[in-house]
């Protein structure tokens, strides 16, 4: 249950590094390779995207992967989502941003809705009440060490407005329950400019 | 706006509107989907909403598919896929037109 959030640096996977990709997929190719990957990741694909792309289809060196992925993760929405788009379609056009999209997706929301009808008919069953209760607060305790380790930078580097920004932010979404937009288009705009600042006074 | 109305197009609104402003990946806006989901839409309840949670960490497939089991409780299978390309396509294009430009 890797976080699909950490950076592909810290994916512990072999680099082959300087390789040149082999030849170009096409649709049904990266049709496939999604799907598998997709169906690999147990609660996050992007080890398994990185390893089927970089190390076992050599469609790109580790450092275009790293490139792709950095954008997709600047960009807003699923990263892995935004990932095969890009992907697909610097092979093989808007068909090949589909055919991996529709690899990626397709499998495993059939997958995810069948499970959501049975939860539907069996979810008030005591036993899997149990099950899923464990499951979640497993989940959870997931969520909280990848959260810690996304944190962790800001205090080694004893980053006290990052830290004052994070708390801020923690305050509005999670105690104050405010909507995310709101509380975006406030925060960002408000700590591009702190670090404007604080770069132009640290250079004059 | 009149969600009660349309269950389908209160899902799309909702989580094509929240797909722009997911930064961060599927799991930084899963609180906004709690808020959204449990407070304004009183589409399920808070434990159905941590049931939702575990199934999709459970499922193969990436963790954006937890918006596939909300549609799937609002509005069945319609609602499932409906929910899932509202939160998958608009960041898709952007994606796409934004990498192209860098290329």
């Amino acid at each position: 249950m890797m976080p699909p959030d950490s950076p592909p640096v810290a994916v512990p996977a072999p680099d082959i590094a300087g390789l040149a990709p082999s030849t170009p997929p096409g649709l049904v190719a990266l049709f496939v390779a999604f799907a598998k990957m997709s169906l690999a990741g147990f609660g996050g694909v992007l080890v398994w995207a990185r390893r089927g792309i970089v190390d076992q289809h050599r469609w790109m060196t580790a450092d275009e992967f790293n490139e792709t992925f950095a954008l997709c993760h600047f960009l807003p929405g699923p990263n892995v989502v935004n990932l095969s788009v890009v992907f697909g379609s610097r092979f093989r056009g808007i068909p090949g941003g589909l055919a991996a999209f529709a690899g990626l997706l397709g499998p495993p929301v059939v997958i995810v809705t069948v499970l959501a009808a049975l939860y539907a008919r069996y979810g008030e069953i005591d036993a899997l009440r149990r099950i899923l209760a464990g499951v979640s607060c497993a989940a959870v305790g997931l969520l909280i060490s990848a959260l810690f380790r996304m944190m962790m930078p800001l205090i080694k580097r004893r980053d006290l407005i990052g830290l004052v920004i994070m708390a801020a932010v923690f305050v509005a979404i999670g105690l104050l329950r405010l909507p995310l937009p709101a509380v975006l288009l406030v925060a960002t705009p408000l700590s591009i400019a702190i670090a404007f600042f604080i770069r132009r006074r640290a250079t004059s | 706006m009149n969600s009660d109305t349309n269950p389908i197009l209160s899902l799309a609104l909702t989580f094509g509107v929240m797909s722009l402003f997911a930064v961060g990946g599927a799991n930084a806006a899963i609180p906004e989907m709690h808020r959204v989901a449990v407070d304004v839409q009183h589409w399920m309840s808070d434990k159905q909403f941590a049931d939702v949670f575990a199934i999709s960490q459970l499922s193969p497939g990436p963790n954006v598919l937890i918006v596939t089991l909300i549609g799937y409780s609002v509005a069945g299978v319609a609602g499932a896929l409906v929910a899932t390309l509202a939160m998958c396509g608009p960041t898709a294009i952007l994606a796409y037109y934004v990498s192209r430009l860098m290329t």
